[in-house]
């Protein structure tokens, strides 16, 4: 017999039925595993800069000297204007510009978010470079407040005295625009989403004016974040913001070059995601990965940068963290030669990755070798999907003539006799015959419960802010209730038989594996998160009944009775535990965060960013825990399922 | 739900004629931005369907508003009328397609087997009823011997059925002619197809490989697309003559997946045509892949899009991320109709040999 054949007799092999569940527990493990392994040295790599023309920390820098002097002339007066309204503020700011030689604009923009509205105004300028052609750019922002709310006064000080120095350079190949938005996340958002737009549409929940002057296609980004006040203070390290809007994140080789020309050239050590002291053990590495995966699956900005990323523009923010000896000259010369290299720029940033964690400021894992885990994840509801359909597709044989009280003759497998020809065989008899899917309550069942995922994120992105805690306890108490409410309405109502149960699950895994997976491309990090999450899912059974348990044939009515009331309980509690408001609000707990704050966070990227996070628990994850919670239900509720 | 249901049962068409025209309606009053937004969709719009990429080519604009929906109509169109034995109509409807957008023009094959199929068996039933007179009620339940003689003959039927298909393309030559300034209409409609100018991405395999190809063999490969998709069309005919319909069913499927501007909508028509075979669903889901290949048509379908945005818009990705995905939509495709086709075959094979029914099938 061929192979292919001896493959073909297998699949109906029972082995073949039982197997999912470990394949798919097997998945979930290696793919959580996974993501351990990766701080080794063998499936990490040394960072380095792949773009040739970059060229880092190759110039020498000039930025010193009577510089200084500007800078802090600068500090002071951008303290003095602090102490300004805001409108006499901008008016000095743009004043400021103008003295420099840029060419000054500003664009007010209106952003509403929780029911609160947010007024602000980036001023901004324009620095023509000697050799640029008007077709590219790159920004030098400073907010004036920084991400934490603190104003940015050395930040935009030494963007302002920056400014002044590349004016008298001959060399930009490509103009440079100074942007001093007035907070780190709108005014960025509109200043960015209006660069790349045409026209200016108002909604319900932005208003952003047309910019009145652009340049060419921006090439890159840095923010600068040094919220020191006139008095000044030497810090310790840099540390470099990259992760964008809804985990995207900007070329590996913009952060390289940042990487090596602060320390390689300046000295100044750099680290990511606030992880001042790196050993560069695998424990602190792990760390740092953790951290990363945390931030880019929350999706959120992480600083004035954030922005720029989702309009392809490789963008990050250098923050000075902690107590040393480098001072605002440094950094601005680490700017100064930042810059340079971007300058030299053929083309876009297209050479290095788009898709790392890194380990370290430099150490980085490559796609190639972290994708997988958030692949197996998904992989894993799909394996139970394609197993739950075709078990729903047999059902079990009616046992033939079955006398009662006569338990020993069932303990027997039954045979049947075959023949072939001339060969007779005793084989098991089959336990199952193929049966007709009944798939349209399914499938309205899974969609209804898809639609109503709209719900809670329809409430928790679109409330004025002080109902929004009030909203996620509605939301949760309603979704602790709705498995249960469900699952005994179909079985009263519809009289949902086992398989419909089977191939109701089997879609709603199907569907959140694909989802997943399509997710794990765009944003590996909350596929991973969201994927170990729902990974219990795959292995909710509807409960079995006391009377149906083997070990149990013995025992009388009340003792039924309680076991089945304790199986209830307890599985209710895990199912509920991880719901995603629980959850939500056990993370928040953890990370000792406000609930209220982390809500209206989300709000606002939903409705100023287009962060998706909350579309992809309200939407992807939730339906798929509610479907799981009327399967689980409907063993209790179910009585005798109709077969 | 019961008065639901027993309306549905009255009047089936009615019911989801409305609820189709009130989804579309719905649809358009709800979301006023979704034709903006599925314009510009790769998967969806292709220069052959698309109203907004048409303009550049000044008499697309006419045929474009009407070209997809209509040509998916004409087809089905002609498909019902040939199974209800007119010719003339099937012809004409199938040149109506052709004219719109080229390929429908190999359903015809496969629509005159069918369209002659349904004509023998009505004279069949004809020449019956007259020679029994009505004395036996149900004589088509009983095999009856039927004379050949009587049958039209299929050379004859299959000059008359190409001869009206011609005259009614020529027809509808001459009636463009009247409403347009110029003939300059057919190399813009039929050019279009045929030299594939218009290498937007899409959802079929034709863009990518003739991105990637030199301009020196560009014309020999487009030749070799072309004369691919057409060898189908008389395999087919020959093959299913005892169930032409399946040849129909099985055409469509080819167009969807090897046309030049493939797009989701003309596979989604397929899909929907897949139930004219109703009766081998049993037999596809029993024997071949037909969940695994609609998992991952479910795949792609998020996928691509997904790769699409990485590519063009992100920057992080490149063309063969969507490409990618595309191979692996056709592929789906095509294990569908392979396994139609299998299904289709074997369903011959069980009428002939009813003791194989559910057997596995070996090689030996």
């Amino acid at each position: 017999m061929a192979l292919s054949a001896r493959l073909l007799t297998l699949r109906h092999s029972p082995i073949l039925l039982q197997l999912p569940p470990y394949l798919s527990a097997l998945c979930i493990l290696i793919g959580i595993a996974w993501l351990s392994i990766l701080p080794l040295n063998e499936y990490s790599r040394q960072t380095y800069v792949s773009e040739n023309a970059i060229l880092p920390g190759q110039v020498h820098t000039y930025f010193g000297g009577s510089e200084h002097n500007v800078f802090r002339a600068y500090r002071q007066e951008v303290y003095q204007i602090s102490q300004w309204s805001e409108e006499d503020r901008l008016a000095a700011l743009g004043n400021v510009m103008q003295e420099i030689g840029l060419r000054v604009a500003a664009q007010p923009y209106r952003f509403t978010v929780a029911g609160e509205e947010v007024n602000g105004t980036n001023v901004y300028g324009l620095l023509q470079g000697p050799r640029a052609d008007a077709t590219e750019a790159m920004v030098l922002m400073a907010a004036w407040r920084n991400f934490e709310g603190k104003i940015n006064y050395s930040g935009v000080a030494l963007a302002l005295t920056l400014a002044r120095y590349f004016k008298r350079w001959s060399i930009w190949s490509k103009d440079i625009i100074l942007l001093i938005p007035m907070d780190s996340t709108y005014g960025p958002e509109a200043w960015v989403s209006a660069y790349h737009s045409t026209t200016s549409e108002v909604t319900t929940t932005r208003n952003i004016s047309s910019l009145p002057i652009k340049a060419g296609a921006l090439q890159a980004a840095v923010a600068l974040d040094y919220p020191v006040g006139p008095w000044g203070h030497r810090f310790d390290k840099l540390d470099i913001l990259y992760d964008g809007i809804n985990g995207a994140l900007p070329n590996l080789d913009l952060l390289n070059t940042a990487v090596a020309v602060a320390s390689g050239q300046m000295g100044i050590g750099c680290s990511i995601h606030g992880m001042l002291s790196h050993s560069d053990s695998y424990r602190d590495r792990l760390t740092t990965l953790a951290k990363g995966v945390v931030t880019q699956s929350a999706g959120q900005a992480t600083g004035p940068h954030s922005a720029f990323v989702p309009y392809h523009v490789d963008a990050i923010t250098l923050k000075t963290v902690g107590d040393g000896w480098h001072d605002e000259m440094s950094l601005g010369r680490t700017t100064e030669s930042l810059f340079r290299s971007i300058n030299n720029l053929l083309e876009h940033l297209h050479q290095s990755f788009f898709f790392y964690i890194l380990l370290n400021a430099n150490r980085f894992a490559s796609i190639g070798n972290y994708l997988p885990a958030a692949m197996l994840l998904a992989g894993s509801f799909t394996v139970t999907a394609l197993a739950l359909w075709v078990q729903s597709g047999q059902v079990p044989v009616e046992p033939t003539a079955k006398i009662a009280g006569t338990g020993s003759e069932e303990q027997e497998p039954k045979l049947e006799v075959v023949k072939v020809g001339e060969d007779i065989a005793l084989v098991p008899a089959a336990t199952t015959k193929a049966a007709e899917r009944e798939m349209l309550l399914p499938t309205a069942v899974v969609l209804a419960v898809h639609l109503a995922g709209f719900v809670p994120l329809y409430c928790l992105n679109s409330l004025h802010r002080e109902y929004l805690p009030l909203a996620l306890q509605a939301v949760t108490a309603t979704s602790l209730i709705l498995p249960a409410f469900t699952s005994t309405a179909l079985t009263r109502q519809f009289k949902t038989s086992t398989q419909q149960i089977q191939i109701m699950q089997s879609f709603s895994l199907l569907l959140l594996g694909a989802t997943l997976s399509t997710l794990a491309t765009l944003n590996f990090s909350l596929a991973f998160v969201i994927g170990v999450l729902a990974s219990p899912l795959s292995f909710i059974r509807p409960l079995p009944k006391a009377t149906d348990l083997p070990f149990l044939r013995s025992a009388n009515k009340q003792y039924l009775y309680n076991v089945d009331v304790a199986i209830s309980f307890v599985s209710a509690l895990l199912h509920a535990a991880l719901s995603p408001p629980v959850v939500l609000c056990a993370l928040c707990w953890y990370f000792g965060h406000d609930v209220e704050g982390v809500l209206v966070e989300m709000a606002k990227g939903w409705a100023a960013q287009g962060v998706y996070t909350s579309f992809v628990v309200w939407a992807v994850w939730w339906p798929a825990w509610v479907v799981g919670g009327i399967v689980m239900v409907s063993g209790a509720v179910g009585g005798a399922g109709r077969q | 739900m019961e008065a639901l249901t027993k309306v549905y049962r009255d009047q089936p068409k009615t019911v989801l004629f409305t609820a189709a025209a009130a989804i579309r309606i719905l649809a358009a009053l709800l979301f006023p931005a979704l034709p903006d937004l599925l314009t510009l969709r790769a998967e969806l719009s292709t220069p052959v369907n698309s109203f907004k990429r048409s303009e550049t080519v000044q008499y697309r604009k006419v045929y474009s508003s009407m070209s997809e929906d209509s040509t998916h109509t004409m087809a089905a169109y002609s498909t019902s009328h040939a199974c209800q034995a007119q010719a003339t109509t099937a012809a004409f409807a199938v040149a109506l397609a052709g004219h719109t957008s080229l390929h429908p023009v190999m359903l015809l094959p496969p629509i005159g087997l069918l369209c002659y199929d349904r004509v023998c068996v009505q004279s069949a039933e004809k020449g019956q009823t007259s020679e029994t007179d009505g004395a036996i009620a149900d004589s088509t339940k009983t095999n009856v011997a039927v004379d050949l003689r009587s049958q039209p003959q299929p050379l004859q039927f299959g000059l008359r059925f190409v001869a009206t298909f011609i005259c009614a393309e020529a027809f509808l030559f001459g009636f463009s002619r009247l409403i347009l300034p110029s003939w300059r209409f057919i190399p813009s409609i039929y050019m279009t197809l045929l030299e594939l100018p218009d290498l937007t991405p899409n959802a079929g395999l034709w863009w990518y490989f003739f991105i990637e190809m030199f301009d020196a063999f560009r014309s020999f490969f487009l030749g070799v697309f072309w004369l691919h998709m057409l060898s189908y069309s008389v395999p087919f005919c020959l093959r299913f003559q005892r169930q032409p319909l399946a040849a129909v069913v099985l055409m469509m499927g080819i167009i969807a997946v090897f046309e030049p501007y493939a797009n989701a909508g003309d596979a989604g028509a397929w899909l929907s045509c897949l139930c004219l075979l109703g009766h081998l669903f049993e037999l596809t889901s029993l024997h071949r892949y037909t969940f695994p290949a609609i998992a991952t048509l479910l795949y792609s379908t998020l996928l691509g899009p997904a790769f699409h945005h990485l590519w063009i818009y992100a920057g992080s990705g490149n063309a063969n991320f969507f490409y990618a995905i595309t191979l692996v939509w056709s592929l789906a495709l095509l294990i569908l109709l392979t396994d139609t086709v299998y299904a289709a075959l074997r369903d011959e094979w069980e009428a002939e040999r009813p003791e194989g029914k559910g057997k596995e099938i070996r090689q030996m």
